[in-house]
C-alpha cells in the first residue's frame, strides 16, 4: 500500500464531491461531525462538475468498451477491474486503477462492490469538424459543464453562499439576454418593462395584457391585485394564462421565458391521448422536470424570476459562474476543507464495507457511547424502511436492506471505519446488487455541447451608445414545444434580431421546450473567439442525437460535422461496425486535398465556409443536401458547429415523496435503490436549466430525513471572518456594493468618512491661512 | 437617485455625535469662506486661497461666490495663455488650471451631482477650450448611466455635442436608447424635442435652434412621416404603462408640431374667437404672411386636410388602442378631450355642425375626467369652459 489515510476512521465518509454531497459534508462539519470527503478524480464536483474535452472523448472508449464486454460473455474477473484508463495519457479526469484488498475483510462483513464511472452519462456520441480535435488545446481551452445551470440572482443557493462567505471563492457573470425562437425568428424574451416597450414584435394590446399580468404578479407578491388567489390555486398556469387574455405566443414568452417550465405545458389533445395510452415516454420526460405547473408553482417561479432581475446590476435575472458550473461545487468544498474535513482526491471507492444488522447494531454500540445510533439509521425513515423490507421479500437482493454500511475500501485497499457514507444518485447507481428489481428506469435529460466559432447571436447594430457593437457573449434562448424552427433570410431580417438565414424552415419538433445556454471567453470556458453552446431538453426519444440534432442544425452551421467514433485511439474502432466512417474521418483528417472549394462569391478567396467535404458519412438527416447547396452563395450567417458532443443523463433529483407532490412516483424512485442502513442517498442533479432550487431543496429533505435535529447549513454561524478564518479575508457584507435592495450598504459609512477628511483638512488649511494672515 | 428621502436631518435630531460632526462643519463652511472672501476683497489670488476655496467647494459646492472667486483668479492664465498662441498652452499654466479645474469639478459632481453652480463653473473651464472634448463626453455617458433623469447632465450633454459638432442624427440615437432603457424621463424626451427641431427645422439650426426655440408654429414644422414615426413611438410607451406621464407631455408637443402645419395664418383666424388675448402677438406675423398668402392657397387647402387627418387617426388610436382597454384612464381621456377640441375649434372636423358635435364631445370628456380625477377638477372646469384653448392659440400646441 502506498499510502493511507489516516485517521482511518470517520463519523461520514462522503463518496464524491457533488454540490449536494458538499452541502451534508460542510453541514455535519458544522454540526461537529469527522468527515472525509472522497473523490474518484482529480477534480471536483462528480455529479455537477466541469471537466475536459479528453474525459468525454475517454468516456465514450469506456462506453464502448463495456458494450463489447457486454456483448462478449461478462467473465468474473473482468467485473473486479474498473475500465483502464484508455487513452494512455492522464488527464484531470481519469481515474486510477484499483490495487486488489490489503486488509482481510472484518468478520461478520462483506463488500459492496462500487465501480465508479468518470462521468456519470450515457449514450454519448462525438462530432467533429475536420482538424478540429485533440491536441494539447483541449486539455486547458475549454471548460465543459457537465450540469450547466442558470443562476438565479435572488435563488436560495446565493443566499446561502453568502451567508457561508463561499461568495469569495467565487465570481459570476450577469447573463447579457433571454431569448426565445418565435415566429421564425430569435427574439429578446418580453420580460420587464424596458424590454416590452422596446418590443416592436409585440402589439400594443400585446404589451398591456403582458404588463398587466407582470404587473399583477408583482401585486400578488404582496398579497394583493386580480391575480393573487390564482397563483395561489393548483390550476395549470397555462390555463391562467388564457383566461387573462394572453395569445399562445406571450403565454410562450411567459411559460418558457420567464417562468423557465421545462416540459410541454400546453400539450396537444393528441399528445395528452399518447400520454394516457400506452407509451407513457412523453410523461416520464415531463414529469422529470416538474410537468405541468400550478399556478402556485407559476407564482413562485415568476416571482424568483422578478426578484432577481437586477439584484446585481442591471436587468438580468439570471448569472453564471465563470471557470464552468464546477465551480460552486467547488467553492463549498473548499467551505469542507477549511472547516476540517479530509479531502482526498483521485481515490476511487471500490467497495463498501457491510455488516449484517445484528453484528451491526452491536459493533456501533460498543464503538460509540453517545446515541450514535439516531444519526444512521435510516435513510428514509422507519415508515419507508419498512416498506423497503416488505418490497424486498420476494426480490433477489433480499439480503442488501438487512445489512449496515460499516465502512469503505479505497482504491489503494484501505478500508477506512465509518458510521454513515453519503453518496449522490450517480455513485450510488454504480453499486452493485442495489438496484431495485421493480424499480422503473429513471427519466434522462438529453444534452449536448457544441463548440461554435462564433455566437448565435450577430452584434446589434451601431448605436450611439455603443459605438463598437459587441455580439452578445453570455446568453440563454428557449425554443418552445413544437416549435417551426427559424425562417429564411428574407423574413427572419424582417422581424426584429434575427436577420439570418437558416438552412430550412421545417419545423424543429421537439415536444418539450429545447433551452440553449451559450457561453464565451467572458466566463473563462472557452478561448477568445470561440463559443460554448448547452442544449437540452428532456429526452423523448432513445438517442439523445435524435433529440437534439434538428435543433442543432437549425441554430447552428453543421455542415462540417463528422462522428467521431472512437476519439482517443482510432485504431481500437477496427474492431466496431463503423469503420468507414472512423476511415472517413481520418482522411478528412490528414489531407486536404479533399476538400472542393466552391467559392461562391467569386472573389477566389475560398472562404473556408464554403469548403464542401467530399466523404460524407451517413449520420446526416436532411440538412446534408440542403445546406450546401444553398450555403454557397450567401454569406456565412450562422455560426459554425466545430464540436459536438451529445449524451443523456438521468434525472434523480427527487429523493423523499414528500418532495415529489405525488406521492407514488415519488416512493417510486425513492425505492430505487435498495440500500444498507447507514448509506445517506442524496439528489442528483435535476433535468433543468434554471436554477438550484430543486436540487438545494430535495437535498436539504434528504439530510433532514437522514439526521433529524443536526442542524442545516443555512442554520449554522458564520464568523464575520469569512469561511477561512485563518485568512483574516475582512470583507463586507453581502455580495456587492451595487445591490439596490439589499437594505444599507457600508457605502454611507465610506462616504461619511471622506466627508469628515474633507471638513478636516478645510479646517487646517484655513487655520493656517488664519495664522499666516495674523503674521 | 430619486425618490428616496433625505436622511440627514433625521439622523442629526437622534444622534449626538452627528450634531457634533455637523456644528464642525457649519464652522469651517463659516470660517472658511469668510476667510476666501476677506482676500476676494483685496484682489489677492493666492494659490493658497485658491487651495482653501477647493477645500471648502468640495466640503460645499454651491457656494457660487467662491466659483466666481475661482474664475476671476484663472481668467488672466487663460487669457495669457489665449494671446500667447496655440503652441504655448500644450503644456503651460492654461492647460494647468483647464485640468485642475476639471478634477475639481468632477470631485464635486460625484458628491453632488446636481449642483448648479458647479456644472455650469465646468462648461466655463471647457469653453476654453483646453478640455479634451471625447474624455467629457465619455464622462457625461456615465454619469447619465448613472442617473438618466439628471437635467444638469442632459444640458451639459448638449453643450459639449455642439462644441464637438457632433451630429444630431448620432445624439438622436443616443437619446433614443435612454428613452428604451427607461421611458419615464422627461430630460431624455426633451432632449429629443430639441434634436428633431435641430434636424428639421430652420437653416443648419444647429448652434441656436436649441437656445433661441420658441413656438413650434413660428419654426419650419418637421415633416409627417418623420412625426408619424414619433406617434407610433410613443403609442408603445403608452400600451406599456399608460399612467406614466411623460411619455404624454411629448405627446402634446408632437401634436403641437403637427398643427405647425397649418399655417399660421389659419391658426390665428380660428382661434380669435376664443383667445383675443394673443392676438395682438399674431398680428405682426400675419401681416408678413400675408404676401405669400395667394401662391400658397393650394398648399395650404393641402396641409389642412394632412393634419385633419392626422387628428382623426389620433383621436382614434386613443379610442381603439388604450380606451378600449381601460375606459377610465386619466391621460388617454384627457389627451382624446383636447384632440377633439383642436378638430372642433380650429374648423378641421368638416361641417360646422360636425365640429359643434365635437365640440360637445370634448366638453363631455372633460366633464367626465371632473368625476374620476377630482383633485384636478378646477382645471377640467377651465378647459371645459374653452379656457385652456388659449394655449393653442399661443403655442401651438393642444
Amino acid at each position: 500500500m502506498a499510502w493511507t489515510i489516516t485517521p482511518s476512521k470517520f463519523d461520514v465518509v462522503v463518496i464524491g464531491s457533488g454540490l449536494p454531497e458538499c452541502l451534508v459534508a460542510a453541514s455535519l462539519l458544522k454540526a461537529g461531525r469527522d468527515v472525509l470527503i472522497i473523490d474518484a478524480v482529480d477534480t471536483y464536483g462528480t455529479d455537477f462538475a466541469s471537466f475536459t474535452p479528453a474525459a468525454l472523448d475517454d468516456a465514450i472508449v469506456q462506453q464502448q468498451q463495456q458494450l463489447t464486454s457486454h456483448a462478449a460473455a461478462v467473465s468474473e474477473t473482468s467485473r473486479y477491474v474498473p475500465a483502464p484508463v484508455p487513452s494512455g495519457e492522464e488527464h484531470e479526469h481519469s481515474m486510477p486503477k484499483c490495487s486488489s484488498i490489503s486488509e482481510p475483510v472484518p468478520p461478520g462483513c462483506r463488500l459492496l462492490r462500487l465501480r465508479q464511472r468518470a462521468l456519470p452519462v450515457s449514450d454519448i456520441h462525438a462530432f467533429a469538424a475536420p482538424g478540429e480535435r485533440g491536441g494539447p488545446g483541449d486539455r486547458r481551452g475549454y471548460i465543459l459543464d457537465l450540469v450547466p445551470k442558470l443562476v438565479y440572482q435572488s435563488e436560495p443557493l446565493v443566499d446561502l453562499l453568502v451567508h457561508c462567505r463561499c461568495h469569495h471563492y467565487l465570481e459570476f457573470k450577469a447573463v447579457e439576454g433571454s431569448y426565445i425562437l418565435q415566429d421564425g425568428g430569435i427574439h429578446p424574451v418580453p420580460a420587464g418593462r424596458a424590454d416590452i416597450f422596446r418590443d416592436r414584435r409585440l402589439s400594443l394590446s400585446d404589451k398591456r395584457v403582458l404588463m398587466r399580468f407582470i404587473q399583477g404578479c408583482v401585486e400578488a407578491r404582496g398579497g394583493q391585485g386580480h391575480l393573487k388567489d390564482v397563483l395561489a390555486s393548483s390550476q395549470p398556469l397555462a390555463q391562467i394564462l388564457a383566461a387573462e387574455g394572453l395569445s399562445p405566443r406571450l403565454r410562450q414568452v411567459i411559460l418558457y421565458g420567464i417562468a423557465m417550465c421545462d416540459s410541454d405545458q400546453e400539450p396537444t389533445p393528441a399528445a395528452v391521448a399518447a400520454d394516457n395510452g400506452i407509451t407513457a415516454a412523453d410523461a416520464d420526460a415531463a414529469a422529470a422536470v416538474g410537468g405541468v405547473m400550478t399556478g402556485a408553482g407559476g407564482g413562485a417561479a415568476l416571482d424568483l424570476f422578478t426578484t432577481s432581475q437586477g439584484r446585481f446590476g442591471h436587468e438580468a435575472a439570471f448569472m453564471v459562474p465563470s471557470y464552468g458550473s464546477g465551480s460552486v461545487a467547488e467553492a463549498f468544498v473548499r467551505l469542507c476543507a477549511v472547516h476540517g474535513a479530509v479531502t482526498i482526491l483521485r481515490q476511487p471507492v471500490q467497495a463498501l464495507l457491510v455488516m449484517e444488522v445484528k453484528e451491526a447494531v452491536a459493533a456501533v454500540a460498543a464503538a460509540s457511547d453517545n446515541g450514535a445510533g439516531s444519526v444512521l439509521s435510516h435513510n428514509n425513515g422507519g415508515g419507508d424502511d419498512a416498506d423497503r423490507l416488505n418490497g424486498s421479500d420476494g426480490g433477489a437482493a433480499s439480503s442488501t436492506a438487512a445489512c449496515s454500511c460499516v465502512g469503505i475500501v479505497t482504491a489503494a485497499g484501505q478500508v477506512v471505519r465509518c458510521k454513515t457514507v453519503v453518496a449522490g444518485t450517480g455513485t450510488i447507481s454504480c453499486l452493485e446488487d442495489v438496484l431495485s428489481p421493480s424499480a422503473p428506469p429513471p427519466p434522462y435529460v438529453s444534452r449536448a455541447i457544441v463548440v461554435l466559432d462564433g455566437p448565435l447571436l450577430p452584434a446589434p447594430h451601431g448605436s450611439a451608445a455603443q459605438p463598437q457593437p459587441v455580439p452578445k457573449s453570455l446568453l440563454t434562448m428557449v425554443v418552445p414545444p413544437h416549435s417551426d424552427g427559424l425562417a429564411l433570410e428574407g423574413q427572419a431580417s424582417e422581424t426584429a434580431v434575427a436577420a439570418w438565414a437558416a438552412a430550412g424552415s421545417t419545423g424543429i419538433g421537439n415536444p418539450h421546450p429545447v433551452r440553449v445556454l451559450q457561453e464565451g471567453a467572458s466566463t473563462c470556458v472557452c478561448p477568445a473567439g470561440r463559443f460554448l453552446l448547452y442544449l437540452s431538453t428532456p429526452a423523448t426519444s432513445s438517442s439523445s442525437y435524435d433529440d437534439l440534432w434538428n435543433t442543432l442544425a437549425k441554430l447552428t452551421d453543421t455542415t462540417d460535422l463528422r462522428e467521431v467514433r472512437s476519439p482517443a485511439c482510432p485504431s481500437a474502432s477496427a474492431t466496431s461496425s463503423s469503420s468507414n466512417i472512423s476511415t472517413a474521418a481520418a482522411n478528412v483528417n490528414t489531407s486536404t486535398s479533399t476538400k472542393i472549394y466552391t467559392d461562391g462569391d467569386g472573389d477566389g478567396d475560398g472562404d473556408d465556409n464554403n469548403c464542401a467535404v467530399v466523404n460524407t458519412t451517413d449520420k446526416h438527416p436532411a440538412t446534408d443536401s440542403a445546406a450546401t447547396s444553398s450555403s454557397s452563395p450567401t454569406p456565412r450567417t450562422r455560426p459554425r458547429a466545430l464540436r459536438a458532443w451529445f449524451y443523456r443523463q438521468p434525472v434523480q433529483h427527487r429523493m423523499v415523496p414528500a418532495i415529489a407532490g405525488a406521492a407514488a412516483g415519488g416512493a417510486a424512485e425513492a425505492l430505487a435503490y435498495q440500500l444498507p442502513v447507514g448509506v445517506l442517498q442524496l439528489p442528483g442533479p435535476d433535468g433543468g436549466l434554471a436554477g438550484y432550487s430543486q436540487v438545494l431543496e430535495a437535498t436539504k429533505a434528504a439530510y433532514r430525513a437522514a439526521f433529524p435535529g443536526v442542524q442545516w447549513l443555512a442554520e449554522a454561524t458564520f464568523g464575520r471572518h469569512g469561511a477561512g478564518g485563518a485568512e483574516g479575508d475582512e470583507e463586507e457584507e453581502g455580495i456587492g456594493g451595487d445591490n439596490g435592495d439589499g437594505g444599507p450598504a457600508p457605502a454611507p459609512a465610506v462616504e461619511e468618512a471622506e466627508e469628515d477628511a474633507a471638513i478636516d483638512e478645510l479646517t487646517s488649511a484655513v487655520a493656517r491661512l488664519q495664522g499666516g494672515q495674523g503674521v | 437617485m430619486h425618490g428616496r428621502p433625505r436622511e440627514y436631518k433625521n439622523k442629526l435630531k437622534a444622534d449626538q455625535k452627528a450634531q457634533e460632526a455637523y456644528r464642525k462643519k457649519v464652522d469651517a463652511i463659516r470660517n472658511g469662506t469668510a476667510l476666501v472672501l476677506e482676500y476676494r476683497k483685496q484682489r489677492n489670488y493666492d494659490p493658497a486661497i485658491l487651495d482653501a476655496s477647493a477645500k471648502l467647494l468640495k466640503v460645499v459646492p454651491e457656494i457660487y461666490t467662491l466659483w466666481n472667486y475661482r474664475r476671476e483668479a484663472l481668467e488672466p492664465v487663460f487669457a495669457a495663455a489665449g494671446s500667447a498662441g496655440e503652441e504655448g498652452a500644450a503644456e503651460g499654466p492654461a492647460q494647468r488650471a483647464s485640468d485642475g479645474e476639471l478634477a475639481l469639478t468632477h470631485a464635486c459632481l460625484m458628491e453632488n451631482p446636481k449642483s448648479y453652480s458647479t456644472w455650469h463653473h465646468r462648461k466655463w473651464v471647457v469653453a476654453k477650450g483646453l478640455a479634451p472634448l471625447e474624455r467629457e463626453l465619455h464622462l457625461i455617458s456615465k454619469a447619465l448611466d448613472e442617473d438618466q433623469r439628471n437635467f444638469h447632465a442632459w444640458n451639459y450633454r448638449m453643450f459639449i455635442c455642439r462644441r464637438m459638432g457632433r451630429s444630431a442624427q448620432d445624439e438622436l440615437l443616443y437619446g433614443e436608447e435612454k428613452i428604451l432603457q427607461n421611458f419615464s424621463n422627461y430630460s431624455a424626451w426633451h432632449f429629443r424635442t430639441i434634436l428633431l427641431h435641430q434636424m428639421y427645422c430652420g437653416p443648419g439650426a444647429a448652434g441656436e435652434g436649441a437656445s433661441a426655440g420658441g413656438s413650434a408654429s413660428q419654426r419650419t414644422p418637421i415633416p409627417h412621416d418623420v412625426l408619424d414615426q414619433e406617434y407610433d413611438m410613443v403609442h408603445q410607451a403608452f400600451a406599456t404603462d399608460a399612467r406614466d406621464e411623460s411619455p404624454w407631455v411629448y405627446y402634446r408637443w408632437l401634436v403641437g408640431n403637427t398643427l405647425s402645419h397649418l399655417s399660421h395664418h389659419t391658426l390665428a383666424q380660428n382661434a380669435t374667437a376664443t383667445a383675443t388675448a394673443t392676438a395682438t402677438a399674431t398680428a405682426t406675423a400675419t401681416a408678413t404672411a400675408e404676401d405669400a398668402v395667394e401662391e400658397k392657397d393650394g398648399e395650404e387647402e393641402a396641409d389642412r386636410g394632412r393634419v385633419a387627418a392626422v387628428l382623426e387617426r389620433e383621436a382614434t388610436r386613443l379610442l381603439e388602442d388604450h380606451l378600449a382597454a381601460e375606459p377610465d384612464a386619466k391621460w388617454p381621456l384627457l389627451t382624446l378631450a383636447r384632440l377633439r377640441e383642436a378638430q372642433a375649434r380650429l374648423g378641421l372636423a368638416g361641417s360646422p355642425e360636425d365640429c359643434e358635435a365635437l365640440l360637445e364631445e370634448a366638453r363631455s370628456l372633460y366633464g367626465r375626467l371632473m368625476t374620476l380625477d377630482p383633485m384636478r377638477r378646477g382645471f377640467y372646469q377651465d378647459a371645459l369652459e374653452g379656457r385652456a384653448f388659449v394655449v393653442v392659440s399661443a403655442l401651438g400646441t393642444v
